[in-house]
């Protein structure tokens, strides 16, 4: 059989695996089906409609302003998801380049990258996604920049490593003899042989980017309102805890249930990809 | 001892790094604290004057001089909101950082390596399975959802605690923002527990005092426990320091006044000379525990004491 085919047999037969596509799958849809899906619209105010129990024509209730949270809950689903995966593809991006920069061209560039990759990874990450997204005032570019800008250094380090290995196979060797041009030998050999852990730290990091979006959301330095931001509708449902537990809960729920999926999903393709990456990758 | 004066004799130059860093990074990133205390309708002989006052009409240069000298003699200066300083401002509320990180850690200590030992016994089974679902769940679920879901069910549904806040030191408040905060680390404690138990269970000493007839308990702490805690202790380690600098979500969920909700309003306010304060305050913790993690080291495992 040939790798990749067993490869995603076993990736079938794994629970976690399942679990997680489901989860992630299932949100994905309903991000994508939000507007068919919601029955009100998400900033839509009617004051007297405050604060409605589940059931009936509200599943989940409504908030202070009379807003549907189901219908925000799922509109939710898109900023989230949108930031979580655009923020990650721009960590992704500059990590391999620099990974690549570092691992392959070895000298300078490796010693000067790989120390500020060391700098970025011992800093307390929500401590500095805290400073940046409150300097530039919270709004989700900047909660999109800060979260892009600040998650490469896991994956820089391990495509270093990466190229490191694959740059010492005899086919490089080979290609190299053969006098290829370093970019073909880099896009055409030593790439596409980094790419699984590369994978693997790209879902796990989905999961972190999610939840920093959520916690900076929830600290009020995300999506400002009335944008249904999950963090922010859990931090406005707190004041509600007693009275219409709802508000907070839902939100809450949802943020835990996506980053469950991905985790889920990230661990299975871990296990099944790259074992010898486990406990490093984003 | 020796090795303990150098690492503290080492600290000196790195603290000052944070601080040079942190001050540089403050002056660069975009905000103004003076704009951030004359509020949204200010005049410009206001931003003047409250400018003026704090010391930011000087150039940048002097400002750092003035800083690093009143460094020198251990004065973190004056917070620019609370007109208090800085020290006092981070002393008054550590104790309460301290509680809670101590309460967290304690927790997380006792639960992770109970279902990682738990986990390790059968690797495989389904109790093994569990703890492994549920530590990814663990570190999946955020803070605040625990902390949300506690508060919750324990203090409004069932009214066994009180949701939020802190009435003096009586421990019925620090019951869930502990088990809160103390989530995430139980999970990664869980998940290293049972990788060390596992590698060290193969090893032949087990086996010999397997074969020695020791009972179960004495082989579990005195051989496999013993011998897997190092990568425990630096999980520990690493928590504690965090949680020590103030935990920002567990604390704004809960409403407990200690360091991570002042580090919040230190950081929203643009209050240089605090949030300065509450870095170095952090680094000069990590170093404190990075220390007495390796101090630890030496203290479990012979070899580390000799090199």
């Amino acid at each position: 059989m040939r790798p990749a085919a067993s490869r995603s047999r076993r990736l079938a037969a794994d629970p976690g695996f399942v679990a997680g596509a489901l989860l992630v799958g299932g949100v994905v849809l309903a991000a994508l089906l939000a507007p068919a899906l919601s029955r009100w619209d998400p900033l839509g105010v009617d004051l007297g409609r405050r604060l409605l129990p589940p059931g009936g024509a509200h599943p989940l209730g409504t908030d202070d302003l009379g807003r549907d949270v189901l219908s925000r809950l799922l509109h939710g689903a898109r900023l989230s998801l949108a930031i979580g995966f655009s923020a990650r593809i721009l960590s992704t991006a500059i990590g391999v380049f620099l990974g690549v920069l570092a691992g392959y061209f070895r000298g300078g560039a490796d010693a000067v990258i790989m120390r500020a990759t060391d700098l970025l990874l011992a800093f307390p990450s929500l401590l500095l996604l805290i400073a940046v997204a409150a300097a530039f005032g919270g709004s989700l570019a900047a909660v999109f920049l800060t979260l892009g800008l600040a998650g490469w250094g896991g994956t820089a380090r391990l495509v270093r490593s990466q190229v490191l290995v694959v740059r010492e196979e005899e086919y490089v060797a080979a290609a190299r003899a053969l006098g290829l041009p370093n970019a073909r030998l880099l896009f055409r050999h030593v790439l596409p042989n980094c790419l699984g852990p590369v994978v693997v730290s790209f879902t796990l990091g989905v999961a972190t980017a999610i939840l920093a979006e959520a916690s900076l959301s929830f600290l009020g330095l995300g999506a400002q309102p009335p944008a249904p931001s999950w963090g922010s509708m859990a931090q406005h449902g707190v004041d509600y805890l007693v009275s219409a537990p709802w508000l907070a809960l839902a939100p809450a729920a949802a943020i835990a249930v996506v980053v469950f999926g991905w985790n889920l999903l990230g661990d299975a393709l871990q296990t099944a990809i790259a074992p010898e990456t486990r406990g490093t990758a984003a | 001892m020796r090795f303990v004066a150098r690492r503290l004799l080492a600290a000196a130059p790195l603290l000052f790094g944070v601080a040079a860093l942190t001050f540089l990074l403050l002056r660069v990133l975009p905000g103004d604290p003076a704009l951030a205390m004359a509020g949204e309708r200010y005049d410009p002989a206001t931003l003047a004057r409250i400018r003026a006052e704090l010391g930011l009409d000087e150039p940048r240069l002097a400002q750092f001089g003035r800083f690093v000298a009143r460094l020198a003699r251990g004065d973190l200066g004056v917070s620019f909101a609370y007109r208090e300083p800085v020290t006092r401002l981070i002393l008054s509320r550590f104790p309460h950082t301290l509680l809670l990180a101590s309460g967290a850690i304690a927790i997380a200590v006792v639960s992770g390596v109970l279902l990682g030992g738990l986990a390790a016994r059968r690797p495989g089974s389904l109790a093994d399975r569990a703890v492994s679902v549920g530590s990814l769940l663990g570190v999946s679920v955020p803070v605040f959802t625990t902390g949300l879901l506690l508060a919750f069910l324990f203090g409004v549904l069932l009214k066994l605690l009180p949701p939020s806040g802190s009435s003096g030191w009586d421990p019925r408040y620090l019951v869930l923002p502990a088990l809160t905060l103390s989530t995430q680390s139980t999970a990664l404690i869980a998940r290293v527990t049972r990788a060390s138990l596992l590698e060290v269970a193969g090893k032949d000493f087990v086996r010999t005092a397997r074969a020695k007839g020791l009972a179960e308990r004495r082989v579990f702490l005195r051989h496999l426990l013993a011998n897997a805690a190092i990568p425990i202790v630096t999980v520990v380690g690493a928590d504690f320091g965090s949680y020590l600098g103030g935990s920002i979500l567990t604390e704004s969920v809960f409403g407990w006044p200690g360091v991570g909700r002042l580090t919040l309003a230190a950081i929203t306010r643009r209050d240089f000379p605090l949030i300065q304060g509450i870095v170095l305050f952090m680094a000069a913790l990590f170093i404190a525990v990075n220390l007495a993690v390796d101090c630890l080291y030496a203290a479990l495992n012979p070899r580390v004491r000799a090199s």
